[in-house]
């Protein structure tokens, strides 16, 4: 168990995300209007650059095939198959902080998935 | 191992085990989609990696080890591409998931074509028709697997006209420099020439009995599958009545195609059909209008004229949307964070 600091928390607007690397694991911070979701950077469909996507503040939506998460729990609405991976944070004065173990793969990224 | 016998192909899935046959070289995904297992693919050529497996047991042939897919794959956890893959003898096979088979529900087949007719739209951009064996059935929108004598691999190409059953198949060719299919269309007069033919795929159709208004977003040769879906959308059959939008981008007066066309059904569909198109480089001169009735003509990306000019209502409409894929990706973006599109009503085949 290790935290580290990620960035600050100004470093993202709210309602927007951006890609911040903690160690050698790049993380998407994704700020909503009360909270942060910290996630990897990639989606767990197709390993798209989730940053390419939309954000409305609530709704997570990557523009490949338009799967959607709620930002609140990571939860798949509409078409996405898979919900979201997140790494345990906090913000405390102004600053986002991650507890890092290793780095968090989908099963397409992942060597152990099926066996 | 020979491939003369018939494959037995087994794939595992989270929802259970599936089996079918493949014939001797069939690409295992063209076998399952033929016998009806629903899946998953996007492209079917080997360059969005959305049929990616892993082979559990058994040996496949790799039939275009080049194929842009391939970066995608884990070659250590035996990894393939279902699109790119014949099967030797008996495999099995892990798949993430069935998606269903979409397109309106019509098997594809393979069957084998002859290239009957070629018409030079502009330098870059060429009409072929390839007559099937067979009528075939389709959606509009969807496309058609082409293999053409001397070039490795199937290529994509959507359907220009909507007949049903069509006994011809019209596709745009767009010229690509080292692109095999597109080289050897280009470099000499085909015509005559048998093709191989897998389809029909796709799920970015038109879905006729679904009410609400139309709006299609083209560049480039991706206008094909909309002239389909345009024709289709307007007739109406007995279905509902709609009003269609259609986008159409290209760099400048030179390149344009289609505005005869395009013309003709606009001026069919009695007001209910728009075309405008979008020059991408430098604006549209004057008179332009008067020269191709029923078009109108404005200057910017495609993607941007239509955001601008759409006045379907997003609340009802379906968008369709083909072309290169950053134009593709920006339209989207357009219609999901500026005009508040539904994304189930937003509908595209991604080949890249």
């Amino acid at each position: 168990m290790a935290w580290i600091k990620l960035c600050g928390l100004d470093d993202v607007p709210v309602g927007d995300m951006r890609v911040h690397r903690a160690g050698d694991v790049d993380m998407l911070v994704v700020r909503g209007t009360n909270a942060c979701l910290v996630i990897p950077p990639s989606c767990p469909h197709m390993a798209n650059a989730l940053v390419d996507g939309f954000f409305d503040g609530c709704v997570l939506t990557c523009n490949k095939h338009l799967w959607q998460w709620s930002i609140a729990d990571g939860q798949p609405i509409g078409q996405a198959e898979q919900p979201l991976l997140a790494y345990e944070s906090r913000t405390q004065d102004g600053e986002v902080w991650v507890n890092l173990e290793h780095e968090l793969l989908y099963d397409h990224q992942d060597e152990d998935e099926f066996d | 191992m020979s491939s003369i016998e018939p494959a037995d192909v087994e794939l595992v899935t989270p929802d259970g085990s599936v089996a079918y046959t493949a014939r001797p070289g069939e690409r295992l995904l063209y076998a399952g989609l033929r016998a009806g297992v629903p899946l998953p693919y996007e492209c079917a050529s080997g360059t969005c990696g959305e049929c990616r497996a892993r082979l559990l047991e058994g040996e496949v042939r790799d039939l275009w080890p080049q194929a842009p897919a391939g970066r995608q794959l884990r070659r250590a956890r035996n990894e393939i591409l279902l699109c790119q893959s014949a099967a030797c003898g008996h495999a099995r096979l892990q798949v993430r998931r069935l998606p269903g088979t979409g397109g309106r529900g019509i098997r594809p087949i393979a069957l084998a074509g002859i290239l009957s007719r070629v018409r030079r739209l502009t330098p870059e951009v060429m009409e072929i028709v390839v007559e099937p064996e067979r009528p075939m059935r389709f959606a509009a929108g969807q496309f058609v697997l082409v293999q053409v004598p001397g070039v490795a691999g199937y290529r994509a190409y959507s359907m220009v006209n909507d007949d049903d059953p069509a006994p011809t198949l019209t596709f745009l060719v767009r010229r690509k420099p080292g692109g095999g299919v597109s080289e050897w269309l280009f470099g000499g007069d085909r015509r005559g020439s048998r093709l191989d033919l897998f389809g029909p795929l796709g799920k970015a159709v038109f879905d006729p009995r679904a009410a609400g208004d139309v709006v299609c977003i083209a560049g480039g040769s991706g206008i094909a599958g909309m002239m389909a879906i345009a024709r289709r959308a307007v007739a109406g059959n007995g279905g509902p009545q709609r009003s269609v939008e259609v986008f159409f981008g290209v760099r400048n007066d030179a390149e344009l195609f289609y505005a005869e066309e395009l013309g003709a059904l606009s001026g069919r569909a009695a007001g209910r059909l728009s075309v405008t198109v979008a020059f991408s480089e430098g604006a549209p001169r004057r008179g332009l209008e008067s020269v191709h009735p029923g078009l109108a003509f404005d200057a910017g990306l495609v993607h941007e004229v239509a955001l601008r000019r759409m006045r379907s209502d997003p609340s009802t409409a379906t968008a369709f949307l083909a072309g290169p894929p950053p134009a593709v990706d920006a339209g989207i973006r357009g219609l999901v964070a500026a005009a508040k599109f539904p994304l189930e009503r937003i509908r595209f085949d991604r080949f890249g």
